[in-house]
C-alpha cells in the first residue's frame, strides 16, 4: 500500500508556466526512491510539494489517503515527514543536540527523556556526545548532514525526504550517508525519497524516477 | 513552554545583536524613568500644595460673553444676589464660604487720606502750611469728601488684611459679626487726618441721595502697614480709606441704593471640602441658577505660583517622554525589521520543520521581552540613581531663568521692583519665593508605567514580526539561501 500518492499533479509558480505537469507517482514504505533529472527539471519543486511546503496547482498529493491541501501542513511537516536538505538547514546558534531536540519539541512526540533519545539518534548517525554538544557551525559538512538526518528521524516519521543529501559532501561521506538512508528504508521500514544528481545514489536506490522539463519520463524498478 | 527555552538560548547566543537592542531599550527606559519620575514628583508636589491650601472659588462675570450677547440674552443674565450666595453655599461640597458687601458714602465731617499725606515725610508733618518744603511735584490724588470705601464681611474671620497682619487694631476693637449697631473701624491714617478717636461719631450720606444719612461711632482704629506700591492710591482705592462696618449695616446701606449699585457691591468666595469636587460644585450651582455669563474661577494659579517652574518642568518631562517613546518606537521598529530580515533563514528553517507562524512570532516576542526586562531593570536602576541630580540641575536652571526674567522686568522699571510675577497674565503684590527643591521618588506606579512602556515597545516589535513572518514562505527563503 502506498504511503504517498501523487495523482495528475500540475504545479506553477507564476500561474502561467507549469514547472510540473501530469505527474503520477506512488511511494511505499521499506523502499528507497530516487528522483533524478537535470537542473530545473522540477525535482526540488516536487520534493517541496511532497513536504507540504507548496500546494499543488492541479491534481493532488495524498499522505495515507489524506489530501495534503486539506490538512494542517505545519503538523504534517513536524510529525509525519522528515526532510533532509542539501544545505543542511540547521539552526546555527544551537548545538547539534539542541537542533534534534527542537524537532521533538515542535512535534507532538511523547518522549520523556528527549535528550537521551537525541543522543541515541546522533550516535546512530555517527555523532558522539562531544560533537553533539558543539554548535553546528563547528561541525564539518558531513557531520552537519548527519545531524540533519538525526533531526529528520527525531519524531519517528514514516517518510524521509532528502534533497541532494550528498551534494555538499566528499565521496566517503556520500557513501556513509547513502548507506544510512538505505538502512532507514530496509531496516526500519521507512519510505525514503531522495532527490539527487549523484550516480552513486542512482545505483543505491530501489526505484528511480526521471524528470524532464517537469514531466515524468520513465521509471526503473 | 519550549518556545521560551529557545528564546533564551537565542538571546544568550546572539549577544552582539541583543546587547545593541538592550542598549537602545535601556536608553529609552532611563529617559522614560527620569521623565516619569520628574513628572509624577512634580505633579504630587503641586497636588499636595493645592490640597494643603484650600481653593478659593469665585464667580466672575465674563465681559466677553456679556458684550457679545443680544439684548434678549442680557435680560436672562441675572446678577448674583446675597440669597444666591447663601443658596450656593448650602451645598454638601462646600466646607465654608463668605461674602463681602462694598459700598461708598460721602461725608462733610471728614476727608479721605490723600497721597500727599502718605508721601509726607515725618518732618513735613511737623511743619505748618507755610513750610518752605516744596511738595508741588508730588502727585496729589484724593483728599476729598468722597471715596470712602465701606466694607462688610459676612465673617470677619476671612478679612485677609487682618488675618495676614497687614492691618492691626491699635485702639478699640473689631465689632462682632452679627453686630447691628452703626459702628465703624477706621484706619489710623484716616483717624489722624481727621483727628478721630475711638468713641467719636461721624455722619455720612448716600452718594445718590444726600437726604439719606448715617451716623457711625468709631469702635476701633487699625494700623495699615501695606506699602504704598501695594495701594492703588486714589480715594476709594486707597486702603487707608477703607472703613469696616457690620454686615447688617452694609445691607441697610445697599438696600437704600439702586439695584445696580447693590449688585456691584457683592463679592463671594467659597471653599470646598475637597478641591477635586470643583466640577461637581459648578454643576450644582449651574443647576441652582448661576447664569452662563458667570465663569467659575479659582485661585489655583496664585496658590501654585511658587511652583510654576515645577509645573513647567512636569509639562516638559511629559512632552519629553512622548518624544522619547515615539523616537524609541521608530528606532526599535527599524532595528526589529533589520533583525527579522537577518533572521529570515532561521525563520525559514523553523517553518520548514513545522514550527507555526504564531510560535515563531511568540519566540521573537519572548526574546524581545527577555532583552526588554533586562534593559528595564538596568535602565530603571540608572534612571532612579540619576533622576535626582538631573532634577536638581533642571530646577536650578528653571529658577535661574525665572529670576533673570524678573530682574529684567525690574530693570525695565529703572530698578524698581513692583513685585510683578513673571507668570504671564498674573500680577501679584508679593515677590515669589520659588520652591528650590523637588524630592523625586520612584513609585510603584512609575515602575508599572515603565513596565507598560516596555510591553508597548515589545508589542510594536511583535506586530512587526508578525507582519514580516506572514510574508515569508519557507520554501522561497530556503531556495534563495541555496
Amino acid at each position: 500500500m502506498s504511503i504517498i500518492k501523487i495523482e495528475e499533479l500540475y504545479f506553477t509558480y507564476d500561474g502561467s508556466k507549469y514547472v510540473l505537469q501530469k505527474i503520477n507517482m506512488e511511494f511505499e514504505k521499506g523502499i528507497t526512491y530516487g528522483v533524478f533529472g537535470k537542473s530545473g527539471a522540477g525535482k526540488s519543486t516536487l520534493l517541496s510539494l511532497i513536504a507540504g511546503l507548496e500546494v499543488a496547482s492541479k491534481g493532488k498529493i495524498s499522505y495515507l489517503n489524506k489530501d495534503l491541501s486539506k490538512i494542517n501542513r505545519d503538523k504534517y511537516r513536524c510529525n509525519e515527514i522528515g526532510v533532509i536538505f542539501q544545505s543542511f538547514n540547521l539552526l546555527p546558534h544551537l548545538t547539534a543536540l539542541e537542533n534534534v531536540i527542537l524537532s521533538m519539541d515542535i512535534s507532538d512526540l511523547n518522549v520523556k527523556d528527549r535528550e537521551k533519545k537525541a543522543h541515541q539518534l546522533l550516535n546512530k548517525v555517527g555523532i558522539d556526545e562531544t560533537k553533539a554538544s558543539r554548535r553546528v557551525l563547528q561541525l564539518s559538512g558531513g557531520e552537519q548532514q548527519r545531524v540533519s538526518i538525526a533531526r529528520a528521524l527525531a519524531y519517528d516519521s514514516e517518510v524521509i525526504l532528502a534533497d541532494e543529501p550528498t551534494g555538499n559532501l566528499d565521496k566517503d561521506n556520500e557513501e556513509e550517508i547513502i548507506n544510512l538512508l538505505s538502512d532507514l528504508a530496509h531496516k526500519e521500514n521507512k519510505c525514503v525519497i531522495i532527490i539527487s544528481h549523484s550516480h552513486n545514489v542512482k545505483e543505491a536506490v530501489d526505484t528511480v524516477y526521471y524528470l524532464e522539463n517537469g514531466k515524468l519520463k520513465e521509471s526503473k524498478d | 513552554m519550549y518556545i521560551f527555552k529557545y528564546a533564551y538560548l537565542s538571546v544568550t547566543r546572539n549577544k552582539g545583536r541583543n546587547i545593541l537592542i538592550g542598549l537602545i531599550i535601556m536608553a529609552i527606559t532611563i529617559s522614560a524613568c527620569i521623565a516619569l519620575t520628574i513628572n509624577k514628583s512634580g505633579e504630587n508636589l503641586v497636588n499636595t500644595y493645592i490640597n494643603s491650601n484650600k481653593l478659593e472659588i469665585t464667580f466672575n462675570m465674563d465681559t466677553g460673553i456679556y458684550r457679545n450677547a443680544t439684548d434678549e440674552e442680557k435680560e436672562t443674565y441675572t446678577p448674583i444676589t446675597i440669597e444666591d450666595v447663601i443658596n450656593y453655599g448650602d451645598s454638601s461640597y462646600v466646607s465654608d464660604y463668605y461674602y463681602t458687601l462694598t459700598s461708598s458714602l460721602e461725608s462733610d465731617d471728614i476727608e479721605t487720606v490723600s497721597y500727599d499725606e502718605m508721601f509726607q515725610m515725618p518732618d513735613d508733618r511737623e511743619t505748618d502750611s507755610t513750610s518752605s518744603t516744596d511738595t508741588s511735584n508730588r502727585p496729589s490724588f484724593g483728599g476729598g469728601t468722597t471715596g470712602f470705601s465701606f466694607v462688610a464681611y459676612s465673617n470677619q474671620g476671612y478679612n485677609e488684611n487682618f488675618v495676614d497682619g497687614t492691618n492691626k487694631i491699635t485702639s478699640g476693637e473689631m465689632f462682632d459679626n452679627d453686630s447691628t449697631e452703626n459702628v465703624v473701624v477706621i484706619s489710623s491714617d484716616l483717624a489722624d487726618e481727621n483727628n478721630l478717636e475711638v468713641g467719636d461719631t461721624i455722619t455720612f450720606y448716600s452718594s445718590t441721595d444726600d437726604t439719606i444719612t448715617y451716623e457711625f461711632t468709631v469702635v476701633g482704629i487699625y494700623e495699615d502697614s501695606s506699602t504704598i506700591e501695594s495701594t492703588s492710591g486714589m480715594g476709594q482705592n486707597n486702603s487707608r480709606n477703607t472703613i469696616y462696618i457690620p454686615l447688617s449695616i452694609a445691607k441697610t446701606i445697599l438696600a437704600n441704593e439702586d439695584d445696580s449699585v447693590t449688585n456691584k457691591g457683592l463679592s463671594a468666595k467659597f471653599y470646598l471640602n475637597n478641591n477635586d469636587d470643583l466640577d461637581a460644585f459648578e454643576t450644582e450651582v449651574r443647576e441652582k441658577g448661576l447664569s452662563d455669563v458667570y465663569t467659575v474661577s479659582t485661585n489655583e494659579d496664585e496658590i501654585t505660583s511658587t511652583l510654576e517652574h515645577i509645573k513647567n518642568m512636569s509639562k516638559f518631562s511629559k512632552s519629553f517622554l512622548i518624544v522619547v517613546l515615539i523616537i524609541g518606537a521608530i528606532i526599535l521598529s527599524i532595528i526589529n525589521i533589520l533583525n527579522i530580515r537577518e533572521r529570515k533563514y532561521e525563520i525559514g528553517v523553523s517553518r520548514a520543520i513545522g514550527m507555526t507562524k504564531s510560535k515563531i512570532t511568540l519566540q521573537l516576542v519572548a526574546e524581545m521581552m527577555i532583552v526588554s526586562l533586562a534593559a528595564l531593570i538596568v535602565g530603571t536602576t540608572i534612571g532612579v540613581a540619576t533622576s535626582q541630580p538631573i532634577t536638581n540641575s533642571i530646577l536650578a536652571s528653571e529658577i535661574s531663568s525665572y529670576q533673570t526674567e524678573s530682574t529684567q522686568i525690574s530693570e525695565n522699571f529703572g530698578g524698581k521692583n513692583f513685585g510683578t510675577n513673571t507668570q504671564r497674565g498674573g500680577s501679584f503684590t508679593k515677590n515669589i519665593d520659588y520652591v528650590d527643591s523637588l524630592k523625586v521618588t520612584v513609585s510603584a506606579i512609575t515602575i508599572l508605567q515603565l513596565f507598560l512602556i516596555s510591553i508597548f515597545l515589545t508589542t510594536v516589535s511583535g506586530i512587526i514580526a508578525i507582519t514580516f513572518i506572514n510574508q515569508y514562505e519557507p520554501n522561497k527563503i530556503l531556495q534563495n539561501r541555496t
